[in-house]
C-alpha cells in the first residue's frame, strides 16, 4: 500500500473519516425528516457561491458556505411557516444559483479553475487547511449532538411534544439547517456538489434495513458511511475516476445488496 | 395549592374568540374531564396550560406559570393528533425513553433509573411485552398506550391527556381507566383530560368541565350533568352521548 505514503491521499483518507462521521449523523435526521431535497437545494446553491468566489478572487469554499446558509435559513423559514410552494421554491432558487455559477464561470473563463472538481469531487484537491476546516467542522458537529440529540430526536418524532418540553423547535432547526449548510460545503470537494445529496441520504437509508431502533441505526450509518467512503476513495485512485462519483457508486452498490438480500 | 387555577383566560385567534373568561380549577391529585363539542375549544384550552397558545388572563400550576412549569418538568402532555411521524424508526421502549428527556442531565445519557422507570411505564399500560418493537408496527391502539406510558415515564406530576382513548378498544379501555385510578391511589399525581365518552366519564372523574368557547359547567359528574345542559353546550340531540356511545374517532 504504497498509496497511503502520499500526503495527499492520507489527507483524503483522513478527510474521508472525518467527512464518513458528520454525514451520517445527518443522515438520519436528513432521511426520517424528508429534508433530501433541502440538502439537493443546499449543495447546488452552493456552486453558484463558488463561481461568485473565483471571480472575487475570494477562497470559493467561503463565498460557498455563505450561499448555503442563505439557502439553509430561508429553508428552515418556509418549512416554519408551512407555505405550499415550498419545494417549488427550493427548486427555483437552485437552479438559478447554478446558472448564475455556470454564466460566471463560462463568461470569465479562468483555465485555472477545474469545475469538474467542483462538481464531481477530486480527492487530490483536499490541502491541509481543508483539513483544519473539516477538523473543526467536526468537532463542532460533534458538540451540537452530544447536547441536543435527545432534542433533536423529539423534534423529528413528536414536535408538539417537543415543544410541550420548553424545547425551541423554530430554533433548533434554523440551527440544523445551518450546520447541514456547513456540513455540505465540507463534503463538496471530496464528493461535489451533484453527488453530495446522495451521500447524505445513504448511510441511514442502508442502515435502516437492519433495525428499527435509531440508536443502532445511526451506529450501523456510521459504519456503512466508512466503509464505502474509505473504499469508494481506493477507488477513485486506482480507477482515476472523481472521487464523488466512486463512493456514490460504492454506496448504492451497498444500498442494492442490502434491499435485495431483504426482499 | 391547587394543581391548576386558570383565572379569565381567554384565547383569540385572527379576532375570533376560541375561549371567553374561562374559569376553573383542578385539585392535586384529581381526575377531571373536560368534555365539550369539536371545536369547543379544549385542546386550546390543554395547549394554554403549557403556554404554547397566546393567551390573555392568568394560569397557574402548582403557583407556576405555563413557562415556568414546562421548564421544571411538571406537566406532561399528550396531543390529540400531533403531527408526529408514525413511521420514524425507534422502538418502543426508546419511545418511553424520549418521556425521561427533560429528567436526564445535559448530556442526555440515560441512567439505571430512568432504564427501570421506562420499564415501569411500560408495564402499567400493559405493553412491556413490546418493548423491542418497532413503534410504527403497533396497531393504532397499542402507540397510544405507548405513548401514554411515555407521559408517565416524565414523572410530570399533572398529566395532560388529549383524547387519550380514542382508538383504544373497548376493553383497553377499561384498562386505561383503571390504570388511571390506580394512578392516582399510588402517586399524587393530578390528570387532566379531554373525553367525549360522556356515559363512562362519570364512573372515572372527580370534577367535569364542559366547554364551548365558555365554561359551561365545572363540577362533579352526574349529579347536576343532565340533559339540558348538555343540550346547552352540545346543541342538538344529546341522546345518544349519555347511553355511552363509544365514539371511534373524533
Ligand atoms: N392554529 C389555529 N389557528 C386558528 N384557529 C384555530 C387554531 N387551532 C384551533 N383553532 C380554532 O379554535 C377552535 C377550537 O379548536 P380546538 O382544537 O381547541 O377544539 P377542540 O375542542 O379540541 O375540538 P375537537 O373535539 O375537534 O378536538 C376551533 O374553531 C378551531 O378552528
Ligand atoms: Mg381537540
Amino acid at each position: 500500500m504504497e498509496l497511503l505514503s502520499y500526503t495527499f491521499f492520507q489527507r483524503a483518507l483522513i478527510g474521508g473519516i472525518l467527512l464518513s462521521i458528520v454525514f451520517s449523523l445527518f443522515s438520519f435526521f436528513v432521511v426520517v425528516r424528508k429534508l433530501s431535497f433541502a440538502g439537493v437545494g443546499i449543495s447546488h446553491t452552493a456552486f453558484g457561491g463558488i463561481a461568485v468566489g473565483i471571480i472575487l478572487g475570494i477562497d470559493p469554499s467561503i463565498s460557498a458556505l455563505i450561499f448555503a446558509i442563505l439557502i439553509a435559513i430561508f429553508i428552515a423559514y418556509t418549512s416554519q411557516k408551512r407555505k405550499l410552494h415550498e419545494d417549488a421554491a427550493i427548486g427555483i432558487f437552485f437552479s438559478f444559483s447554478m446558472a448564475l455559477g455556470i454564466a460566471i464561470i463560462s463568461r470569465f473563463h479562468r483555465t485555472n479553475v477545474d469545475i469538474w472538481s467542483f462538481l464531481f469531487g477530486n480527492i487530490t484537491t483536499i490541502t491541509h487547511g481543508d483539513l483544519i476546516f473539516f477538523s473543526v467542522a467536526t468537532a463542532i458537529v460533534l458538540v451540537y449532538f452530544i447536547f441536543f440529540f435527545g432534542d433533536l430526536v423529539l423534534i423529528g418524532f413528536d414536535p408538539e411534544v417537543a415543544q410541550s418540553y420548553g424545547i425551541n423547535v423554530r430554533l433548533h432547526n434554523y440551527v440544523f439547517m445551518t450546520l447541514l449548510a456547513m456540513v455540505i460545503i465540507m463534503g463538496i470537494k471530496m464528493v461535489g456538489v451533484i453527488l453530495i445529496s446522495a451521500f447524505l441520504v445513504l448511510p441511514a437509508t442502508i442502515a435502516s434495513a437492519f433495525s428499527k431502533s435509531f440508536i443502532k441505526i445511526i451506529g450501523l450509518s456510521v459504519l456503512v458511511s466508512l466503509v464505502f467512503t474509505v473504499a469508494g476513495l481506493f477507488l477513485s485512485y486506482y480507477l482515476d475516476m472523481p472521487s464523488g462519483a466512486t463512493i456514490v457508486m460504492t454506496g448504492t452498490a451497498l444500498f442494492a445488496l442490502t434491499y435485495l438480500k431483504g426482499s | 395549592m391547587k394543581a391548576i387555577e386558570v383565572k379569565h383566560l381567554t384565547v383569540k385567534r385572527n379576532g375570533k374568540f376560541i375561549l371567553e373568561n374561562v374559569n376553573l380549577s383542578v385539585e392535586k391529585n384529581q381526575i377531571f374531564a373536560i368534555c365539550g363539542p369539536n371545536g369547543g375549544g379544549k385542546t386550546t384550552l390543554l395547549r394554554s396550560i403549557i403556554g404554547i397558545v397566546p393567551y390573555e388572563g392568568t394560569i397557574k400550576i402548582f403557583g407556576f406559570s405555563p413557562r415556568e412549569a414546562v421548564k421544571r418538568g411538571l406537566i406532561s402532555y399528550l396531543p390529540q393528533r400531533s403531527p408526529m411521524d408514525y413511521t420514524f424508526p425507534a422502538t418502543v421502549y426508546e419511545v418511553v425513553m424520549m418521556g425521561r428527556l427533560k429528567k436526564m442531565g445535559i448530556i442526555k445519557i440515560p441512567s439505571h433509573s430512568d432504564r427501570e422507570k421506562v420499564l415501569k411505564s411500560l408495564s402499567m399500560v400493559a405493553m412491556d411485552e413490546f418493548k423491542d418493537r418497532p413503534f410504527s408496527a403497533l396497531s393504532g391502539g397499542q402507540q397510544q398506550r405507548v405513548l401514554i406510558a411515555r407521559a408517565l415515564a416524565s414523572e410530570a406530576k399533572v398529566l395532560l391527556l388529549d383524547e387519550p382513548i380514542t382508538g383504544l378498544d373497548i376493553q383497553a379501555q377499561q384498562v386505561f381507566y383503571t390504570m388511571l385510578t390506580e394512578l392516582r391511589k399510588k402517586t399524587d399525581i393530578t390528570i387532566v383530560m379531554v373525553s367525549h365518552d360522556i356515559g363512562v366519564v362519570p364512573a372515572f372523574v372527580d370534577v367535569v368541565a364542559c366547554l364551548n368557547r365558555e365554561l359551561f359547567y365545572h363540577g362533579a359528574p352526574s349529579k347536576e350533568l343532565n340533559i339540558e345542559l348538555l343540550k346547552k353546550v352540545y346543541g342538538g340531540d344529546v341522546g345518544i352521548l349519555i347511553h355511552g356511545h363509544h365514539h371511534g374517532t373524533t
